[in-house]
């Protein structure tokens, strides 16, 4: 999954962004309002981590503006901004979650996954396709019962087309949800990854998992 | 405790009170006068009267029969009496009311008639009247038996004041119960009145009551506030106003000092949990420690300024004043910014005056310069200049620090010795420019009875300071 973290304090916003690739989150960051909305407008991101008082363009004029161009991603507020009166501005600016500085990573890293799950409309944390069940919280992914080992990008890969099981993704959606602005870019880079997943959780007495559909893009699980 | 509504209603009665007893006294004794007039007319009426019917008859003075004989001056119930002297000492002649007793005698014989309250056979109280005349002689003699020389007589006539005292007694009983209803109903008047006209002092206090710190912001209000407690009301206004300014200065600091420690908190707690989630090469470690350094140093600072700002606002802090040569403890307080200057590739000019001193607070002095210094190279834009100079103005040590790059306008500027501004929302560097940097060195300059202003000019903010310099002689000596 594709976050955007807006903060201008570069030792809180070095760590984070650490933190949420560990968490194998592909993580782009910003350090001032202008080139957040920029980056929040012209991709979309799965979740935006915005703090409010930053240089140029403050988080509220971001979270506004960002709505104003229609764009429906996830953001949550991350400030150190604890007053009543600004938790509710901040929700009623067109927030979807709010957290106050300083904060428990493991709290962030929660309400991030729990976003993201709402985005694609799901309330588990567990993800199960045909006979394959994907715990999202432990990132463990097992087949017929047997523990299938993966790499973070590979996961995260298996990760985005799983949300998605049944509906066809394209090349592009998986770049932008699963690849961070400083990976090299190209949609063989897609492809490279997809073989590699699919040596990885095929299975040659089992239904395949990963389906190919030319022109289109990939699609896990029987297509809806 | 002193209460107005007591005083008031104590001291209103009080003068109702002596009013009304003044008033029934005067009342009785006009009474009393005007009866006695009466009664002492009546005997005065009679006395002269019976002096119509005394005659002299050779020479003996007796009283007509039938007038002496009337009923009244029998020895009744309440008779009337008369007496009757003669100038030659013969035997008086008596009324049969008074059974051979005299009645009280006057010491003279009166020329007037003379009235006076006497005690009468029996005890009783009486009123009596003297009257001397000449009697007239007896018509039935012949004029030529005139020479008997006519006798001067003195006649006292009296009679009971019973009646007079009764009414009298009435009419002082009737005052009582009269003056003791008007001050009962003054008093209970009074207190209504003095009770409604209290009533804006109890709409005060329940108003002022009202009031809370939650609720500052709230005016006194009372309806039909009487002119005398308008600027009462006015004074309390003014005073509710200068509270809530206070606290709200006082909050909105707190928030502040607050929110400006949790940036930095955030910072080294999610940095640390991070590095603390698995196990990392040296260099990760590294990198982590040093972060976490410059972050607890910012802090650091902070915390100084703020104990600083808050002990200069308790009058707690006193300066150690000496002549210090301001330009060598400048450049010494600039050696720890040099890297920071190098790496963001600053143009440093100086102009200083090597022997100029002044009067100085060496501890003070080091953080006002510090922050400057801190700011000028934060804010001097990469590849900038920072200029700094040091110059004797009309007996002033005159420092101006200045750096390029300043993006603020006339109106920011004003603002920038306020705690916690910040031109921008930004926390360049370090992200600990919490804005105390600015208003630490303005009241340790004022402590130091000089001066610091800010400016903008041509895109390079200058801050000048002017502090009072001493004469190298003096230094010397």
């Amino acid at each position: 999954m594709r976050i955007l973290l807006v903060e201008d304090f570069a030792v809180l916003r070095e760590a984070t962004a650490l933190g949420l690739r560990e968490a194998g989150f592909a993580v782009d960051e910003a350090v001032e309002g202008e080139t957040g909305l920029w980056y929040a407008t012209s991709n979309d991101y799965d979740v935006v981590i915005l703090d409010l008082m930053l240089p140029r363009l403050d988080g509220m004029s971001v979270l506004g503006r960002l709505r104003a161009a229609g764009k429906k991603t996830h953001v949550l507020i991350l400030t150190a901004r604890d007053a009543c009166a600004d938790r509710v501005a901040g929700l009623n600016g067109g927030a979807d979650d709010y957290l106050v500085k300083p904060f428990v990573f493991a709290e962030l890293l929660a309400r991030v996954r729990a976003l993201v799950r709402r985005r694609y409309d799901s309330k588990s944390p567990s993800i199960e396709v045909g006979d394959m069940q994907i715990d999202t919280t432990t990132r463990v992914v097992r087949r017929d019962g047997e523990f299938i080992d993966l790499s973070g990008r590979e996961y995260s890969l298996l990760e985005f087309l799983a949300l998605r099981a049944g509906q066809v993704v394209s090349r592009t959606e998986i770049w932008e949800h699963v690849y961070e602005f400083e990976s090299e870019a190209g949609s063989n880079v897609v492809d490279a990854f997809i073989r590699l997943l699919r040596k990885k959780i095929e299975r040659p007495h089992l239904p395949p998992l990963i389906h190919t559909r030319r022109g289109h893009g990939y699609c896990l699980g029987d297509l809806h | 405790m002193r209460s107005l509504r007591s005083h008031l209603l104590y001291r209103t009665t009080a003068v109702l009170a002596l009013t009304f007893v003044v008033a029934a006294v005067a009342l009785y004794l006009l009474m009393r006068q005007s009866l006695l007039a009466e009664l002492d007319d009546a005997l005065l009426f009679e006395a002269k009267s019976l002096a119509a019917h005394v005659e002299q008859t050779d020479g003996r003075v007796q009283i007509e029969p039938e007038i002496s004989g009337l009923p009244e001056y029998a020895n009744t119930a309440h008779p009337h009496y008369f007496q009757l002297h003669t100038s030659d000492g013969a035997n008086p002649l008596r009324s049969a009311s008074l059974a051979g007793s005299d009645l009280p005698w006057p010491i003279a014989r009166p020329a007037e008639p003379a009235y006076r309250s006497i005690v009468l056979p029996g005890q009783r109280a009486g009123r009596s009247v003297a009257l001397g005349f000449q009697p007239r002689p007896d018509e039935e003699d012949d004029p030529a038996d005139w020479v008997v020389e006519a006798q001067r007589v003195t006649l006292v006539v009296a009679r009971e004041t019973a009646g007079l005292d009764a009414t009298l007694a009435r009419l002082g009983g009737l005052l009582i119960v009269i003056t003791l209803s008007a001050a009962t109903a003054s008093v209970l008047l009074t207190g209504s009145v003095v009770r409604h006209e209290l009533r804006p002092l109890r709409a005060l206090a329940l108003s002022i009551d009202q009031i809370s710190v939650a609720n500052l912001s709230h005016r006194v209000r009372i309806a039909d506030c009487p002119a005398e407690l308008i600027p009462v009301v006015e004074c309390l206004d003014q005073l509710l106003g200068r509270l809530d300014q206070a606290l709200t200065r006082e909050k909105s600091f707190t928030a502040d000092v607050a929110h400006e420690l949790r940036t930095p908190l955030s910072g080294l707690e999610t940095t640390l949990e991070v590095c603390a989630s698995r196990i990392r090469d040296v260099k990760g470690y590294q990198t982590v420690v040093a972060n976490c350094l410059g972050i607890t140093r910012g802090m650091h600072v902070m915390v100084d300024n703020l104990l600083h700002l808050a002990r200069a606002d308790a009058g707690q802090f006193a300066l150690r004043l000496e002549p210090i040569e301001i330009s060598a403890l400048i450049r010494d307080y600039w050696s720890p910014f040099e890297e920071r200057a190098a790496e963001r590739k600053l143009h440093v000019d100086w102009e200083l005056d090597a022997f100029l001193c002044a009067l100085l607070d060496r501890e003070s002095t080091r953080q006002i310069v510090t922050n400057l210094f801190d700011n000028a190279v934060s804010y001097a834009a990469v590849g900038g200049q920072v200029k700094t100079s040091v110059v004797d103005q009309r007996s002033r040590a005159v420092v101006t620090i200045a750096n390029t790059g300043c993006p603020l306008n006339k109106a920011e500027i004003s603002r920038v010795f306020d705690r916690f501004w910040r031109g921008d929302a930004s926390r360049t560097g370090a992200g600990l420019h919490c804005g105390l940097g600015l208003s630490v060195c303005k009241q340790l300059v004022d402590l130091h009875d000089g001066t610091i202003s800010a400016e903008v000019r041509d895109g390079w903010f200058i801050v000048t300071l002017a502090l009072p310099a001493v004469q190298a002689a003096t230094v010397t000596a």
